[in-house]
């Protein structure tokens, strides 16, 4: 075998290694069952993008899934999937490399909701927290309810640094709703919630009990 | 008889007190599903118990047995928590009158330990009781159980000193004189194995019951198949109608055979209830999805639907097709489906009665980039679940 056999067989393997497992992944078979050949392909070359990037393919897909299953038009689902690289990417410059998809994604929604890359940026020395996720949905929801940003960050913050837990997290959102249904502004109840789950736990320290 | 007193007594105190929680500290209760207490801090399970609200269940029936005589009962059980929440420890105050042929009385304290595991329900019992009248002055019943939310088997062994009701022995052995009371007849001990099953049609429940005795000094029915159903009439009262054979349980004073029974069933808050809640809303029952772990990368997903016919539901889970969930065996109103997924962060819509898609009530809500709002719905990690439980 010649040396120019080897080195071409060498450089397909190369080829092969560096671009196939991208490749693979670009050509989803649910991208090309599920959306129109125009489409799927637009959607596959932004995935095969992303992934060149190191942003995770799987909720790329899944955000076409969702726009076909919708029944957006193929303008709609490219413009979709490209607004998520976008917000994936910025998030992911904003709190590190090595953040989870889960918190990823939910620091995309925050920017989706308004909050801006270097709001974001301040929640990155949490970032190795298991409740880090959340967090950041804790941070969703508060803005969700029309609680300033730059108060909702404070909140959250102060939640991480005090190590409260994923379970903690899920509760503010129960007790913000129940104090908003009792007539709280949302900023106060956030506020007096997230304080008290800081001092007391779960419970709120409201003497909230959930009844049989 | 008095080694049983013993052991079920300590196993009551062992299972109010323990800091370690017999139960499991709701191993497999989800977070928002009844059970889960969010401000149980550092309490332990007595504590626990004595903070939740106890309520009575105020039961009067009467019957008509096989042989045309006439039984009026009162059943009374005070429940910390309610009993209907199947929660994963219960303490019970019971109180029992009977009367017809004789009159006998019945209080007694009893502790329900449970453990879930995946869609099954494993349970343990423990009744201590004292009785006066014409029944057995002490009786301990030991009860372990299983079963799928439909379908339970039960294993009950009931010790009990003071013998049996004079009706009871007047039914099974004719011809013998009544004896009088004394207060000091024989002790006894029976063991009985029941498998019953429930169905659901409407608001109204249907339960079959079959069992057979071993053991014990019965001579009249050991095998039973008798059926009840629970029609709910108005808030918390209800008719319970029941027919067929059913075994003698001396602890009750029960004569047993032939029967045929109608009782109201009623849920009486505590007067606590009544006061003025500083936290509404009161619903009991969650709104928002819960998310069981069935196993790892398996989860339970139950929304509380009220009033639906048909609920499906969409998203990440399902890549985006549309499934049609379950209606739950234990209430009308939840509805179920089982996903194979990893843990993560997933994003949902359902619809109802073929309404619009809609986020279910009680997820966070974000812009699904469509125009919409999907629902975030979170596939807990084993640590998470342990840091909730």
């Amino acid at each position: 075998m010649s040396v120019r056999i080897i080195t071409g067989l060498a450089l397909v393997c190369a080829l092969g290694l560096t671009f196939g497992p991208r490749h693979a992944l670009a050509q989803d078979p649910r991208l090309h069952k599920r959306l129109d050949p125009e489409t799927a392909a637009a959607v596959a070359a932004l995935v095969d993008s992303a992934s060149t990037l190191g942003l995770p393919a799987e909720p790329l897909v899944q955000k076409a899934l969702e726009g076909q299953s919708k029944g957006a038009s193929g303008d709609a689902i490219v413009r979709a999937v490209r607004e998520l690289i976008r917000d994936l990417a910025t998030a992911r410059d904003a709190l590190g490399d090595d953040v989870g998809v889960d918190a990823l994604l939910l620091a995309a929604a925050a920017l989706d909701a308004g909050a801006t890359p270097a709001q974001l940026e301040r929640l990155r020395p949490h970032r190795s927290r298991e409740s880090f996720a959340g967090g950041l949905a804790g941070l969703v929801y508060l803005m969700s309810r029309g609680v300033p940003a730059e108060q909702s960050l404070d909140l959250i913050a102060a939640m991480l640094n005090a190590r409260l837990s994923a379970a903690e997290f899920a509760s503010l959102q129960r007790l913000v709703e129940r104090d908003m249904m009792a007539g709280t502004p949302p900023a106060e109840a956030a506020a007096s919630r997230a304080q008290a789950l800081i001092r007391h736990g779960r419970s709120g320290g409201f003497g909230d009990r959930v009844r049989p | 008889m008095r080694c049983a007193a013993v052991a079920a007594a300590a196993w009551v105190l062992i299972a109010a007190v323990s800091p370690s929680d017999t139960a499991g500290q709701g191993r497999g209760v989800p977070r928002g599903w009844p059970g889960e207490s969010g401000d149980t801090g550092s309490a332990g399970p007595l504590d626990r118990l004595l903070q939740e609200q106890p309520r009575l269940l105020v039961r009067p029936m009467a019957a008509v047995l096989g042989d045309g005589t006439h039984e009026q009962r009162l059943n009374v059980l005070a429940s910390w928590p309610a009993a209907d929440t199947a929660p994963d420890v219960a303490l019970h105050l019971l109180f029992g009158l009977a009367a017809g042929g004789d009159v006998y009385t019945r209080s007694g304290l009893g502790v329900d330990i449970a453990y879930p595991l995946g869609p099954a329900r494993f349970t343990g019992s423990a009744t201590v009781a004292a009785g006066f009248g014409n029944g057995p002055r002490q009786t301990v019943s030991l009860t372990l159980g299983g079963g799928l939310p439909g379908l339970r088997l039960e294993v009950r062994t009931t010790w009990l000193q003071s013998g049996l009701t004079e009706s009871v022995r007047r039914s099974l052995e004719p011809g013998v004189p009544m004896l009088p009371e004394t207060g000091a007849g024989p002790d006894g001990r029976y063991t009985d194995g029941e498998l019953s099953a429930l169905h659901r049609v409407g608001p109204v429940s249907l339960r079959l019951t079959a069992g057979q005795r071993f053991g014990g000094e019965t001579h009249g029915t050991r095998q039973w198949l008798f059926g009840e159903a629970d029609i709910p009439v108005w808030r918390r009262f209800g008719i319970v109608l029941a027919g067929g054979v059913r075994p003698e349980r001396a602890d009750l004073a029960q004569p047993g055979g032939r029967f045929a029974q109608v009782g109201l069933r009623m849920h009486i808050h505590s007067t606590r209830k009544e006061e003025p809640d500083p936290a509404p809303p009161p619903d009991v029952r969650p709104a928002a999805p819960t998310v069981v772990p069935l196993e790892p990368d398996v989860y339970l997903v139950r929304l509380y639907v009220p009033g639906a016919r048909r609920v499906e539901l969409k998203g990440d889970v399902t890549d985006w097709e549309v499934v049609a969930m379950r209606r739950s065996d234990e209430d009308p109103d939840v509805w179920e489906a089982t996903f194979r997924k990893p843990a993560g962060v997933y994003h949902v819509n359902i619809r109802v009665d073929g309404g619009e898609w809609v986020v279910p009530p009680g997820l966070l809500a974000v812009p699904d980039r469509f125009g919409g709002a999907v629902g975030v719905l979170d596939f807990p990690s084993t640590q998470e679940v342990n840091d909730a439980t």
